[in-house]
């Protein structure tokens, strides 16, 4: 009885996995597999990247400037970034909607979630910003997002310099390392936390193992129907 | 410390009632694990209340306010990451537990008599739950959200005569919006305290009928034993092992359940290319979708919840105890598990032709396991009688026969 019901759990948890899975793949699209690396190294040069490529036409509106310390950045080096803008400020683009819309035909959407809004988090970022390459006809086309209204910002599909293509592909990278910080700026402290919790709960629970096992030994095992 | 208790006794039966319906409160001894999981529902229903008021402090219900709102809850809040991913993560905990307190309860008959007012409430409690998790699902205003409300809430359109006004009267607009969001936040905050209530009654009710065990025959008093310390222990260690799954969710897999579009802000004017509800849903969802009319659909939906509650009356058989005494019923409940699962897997896939048909097939499963169940029981029943039964159960028949249903002995 009791291992048929662990056999039933263990079932229950394949099946919402597959389901979860299935949600995930629903968008038919091939990422590049590449390893993205999340150390303070990466953050950092993905954060130089959003600066100062990407807030040019996107917000990260819900990511304040002091927040940066959270990649192990200085105050006088948010100072650098921050410029006129106030520490407590919203990182946010030069241009507003509008000019946005008037120049692409397109609102920017916000970057800071962008990484949890979209099935395949960073591997879609990176890809999406690798997707960038020159048709027969000389066009320029995104394979992952055909009809993208955004540019090939990092120019990577007329890049034909071997090294400088190595340099933007680990850019790439490293932005999305860096905007999975930005969508989940806790997951560090969330995870350390996690694992607290976990061995607590593993020692608590044996321990009430133990309890029951002992309280019910107690009775005598008189034979129940 | 004594003084006190005796000043308190004199004017409300506290000790007594600690007395008899925790401490020496009589239960089987022979109840599984399966029996956990009431117990469990209630600590899970206390957990989002706790959470739930915390995050009511921060949350801004103002469409125009509700996402950003959400976002300062898991960046500025102090632990308000924690307490969003307990509360997100709860609300699947409670409808885990509480499918697997209702698939308990459908194998071991325990909604027979004199048991059908527990189930009933038990009903009640089903649709309060539903109701508060699909307008919990509004509050953080994402595109599934959003989208979500705005096709079920739309449901409501194909009722006949009054179908428009019902969605506007629903809705406080024409289509889901600020007053929306207001009014299910409003509900959200009031049904829990609706929930617990129901639940008392659940418990009150519980306590006078007492637990149901896996043989089916009410044991004799030697084979009850106290509440606690035996089902304290068993109950806490169950707790553990929920805990500690609950735990892994929340700390290292808290966006499983959250689909994508839902970190989208709501957008009135971009449709997402597939409206999907939360998983619990899925199954009715499956169901909805698989009748070609959208009024039968709707019907159909409807139905699929409330049928539960006809279970009493569909159930004709005498012989005591779960379907481990009963093959026929047996079959039918695997059968039943499975179709859901199947119903389930179904409401989250495109609506191709493919999956319409499997829908479709697992929809009438559905529903003729419930139609089936009458006949199927009463001749389960003869079948096992005519094979013959050991006496002190043909004994009991007889004895229920005479004196009622749940008659004691
Ligand atoms: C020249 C302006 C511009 C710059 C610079 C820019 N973007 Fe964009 N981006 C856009 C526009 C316009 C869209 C809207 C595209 C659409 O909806 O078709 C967009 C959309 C996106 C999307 C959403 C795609 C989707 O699935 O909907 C992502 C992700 C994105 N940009 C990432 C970036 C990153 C990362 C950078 C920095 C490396 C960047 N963008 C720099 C203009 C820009």
């Amino acid at each position: 009885m009791k291992k048929k019901s662990l056999f039933c759990i263990i079932l229950l948890f394949v099946f919402y996995f597959s389901i979860g899975n299935s949600w995930g793949e629903s968008q038919e699209i091939s990422l590049r597999e590449d390893d993205i690396e999340h150390s303070q190294e990466n953050l950092q040069n993905g954060m130089q990247v959003v600066m100062n490529l990407c807030t040019l036409c996107h917000d990260l509106k819900y990511v304040r400037f002091r927040d940066l310390a959270g990649i192990g950045l200085s105050s006088e080096s948010i100072d650098k970034i921050r410029g006129e803008s106030d520490a407590n400020d919203s990182i946010l683009s030069k241009m507003n909607a509008e000019q946005m819309n008037a120049l692409f035909g397109a609102t920017t959407p916000d970057l800071s979630l962008m990484v949890k809004a979209r099935n395949g988090g960073a591997q879609y970022i990176y890809s999406l910003l690798l997707g960038y390459h020159e048709r027969g006809d000389g066009v320029i086309i995104n394979s992952l997002f055909p009809d993208i209204k955004m540019p090939d910002v990092f120019a990577y599909s007329i890049e034909k310099d071997e090294l400088d293509r190595l340099t933007l592909e680990q850019n790439a990278r490293d932005v999305a390392a860096f905007l999975v910080w930005t969508a989940d700026p806790k997951a560090d402290e969330r995870r350390t936390l996690g694992v607290y919790v976990m061995i607590y709960l593993f020692v608590l629970t044996f321990m009430l193992y133990l309890v029951k096992k002992k309280t019910w030994a107690r009775l005598n095992s008189n034979d129940v129907t | 410390m004594s003084k006190v208790k005796k000043w308190v006794d004199q004017r409300f039966p506290l000790s007594s009632f600690i007395k008899h319906d925790l401490v020496e409160y009589p239960t089987p001894r022979n109840l599984s694990y399966w029996w956990n999981f009431g117990f469990l529902a209630g600590f899970v229903l206390i957990l989002q209340l706790l959470t739930g008021i915390f995050l009511a402090m921060h949350y801004k219900p103002d469409a125009l306010l509700a996402f950003d709102s959400v976002d300062h809850i898991m960046r500025e809040v102090n632990y308000g990451w924690l307490i969003r991913y307990m509360h997100a993560v709860g609300a699947s905990a409670f409808f885990a537990v509480i499918y697997i307190h209702m698939a308990r309860t459908l194998y071991y008959g325990s909604y027979r008599a004199p048991r059908e007012l527990m189930w009933w409430s038990g009903q009640a409690l089903l649709l309060a739950l539903m109701a508060t998790a699909f307008m919990g699902y509004l509050l953080p205003w994402g595109q599934m959200s959003f989208w979500g409300a705005q096709v079920i809430t739309g449901l409501f359109g194909t009722a006949p005569f009054f179908g428009d006004e019902i969605v506007i009267w629903l809705r406080g607009d024409f289509a889901v919006g600020d007053a929306t969001l207001t009014r299910f936040f409003a509900l959200h905050y009031l049904l829990p305290f609706l929930i617990v209530s129901i639940v008392v009654i659940h418990l009150i009710a519980l306590h006078h009928v007492k637990s149901s065990n896996p043989s089916g025959i009410n044991l004799s008093a030697k084979n009850n034993i106290p509440f606690h310390p035996y089902f304290t222990a068993k109950d806490l260690f169950g707790l553990g092992i929920f805990l500690i799954i609950y735990s892994y969710f929340v700390f290292f897999n808290p966006e499983f359940l959250i689909l994508a579009e839902n970190n989208i802000p709501a957008n009135p004017l971009q449709t997402p290319s597939q409206i999907v509800p939360e998983w619990y849903f899925l199954p009715f969802y499956a169901i909805l979708r698989s009748v070609p009319d959208l009024l039968g659909g709707v019907l159909a939906m409807g139905l699929s919840v409330m049928i539960f509650a006809t279970l009493p009356f569909l159930d004709r058989s005498k012989i005591p105890g779960g379907a481990k005494y009963r093959p026929i019923y047996r079959v039918m409940f695997y059968i039943f598990v499975l179709d859901v699962i199947v119903l389930t897997y179904v409401g989250a896939q495109m609506p191709t032709e493919f999956w319409t048909l499997v829908g479709r097939i697992a929809t009438l499963i559905y529903f003729l396991t419930f139609a089936l169940l009458p006949f199927l029981s009463k001749y389960e029943e003869k079948k096992l009688r005519q094979k013959g039964l050991p006496e002190e159960i043909e004994e009991l028949i007889r004895c229920e026969e005479q004196y009622g249903r749940g008659g004691k002995k």
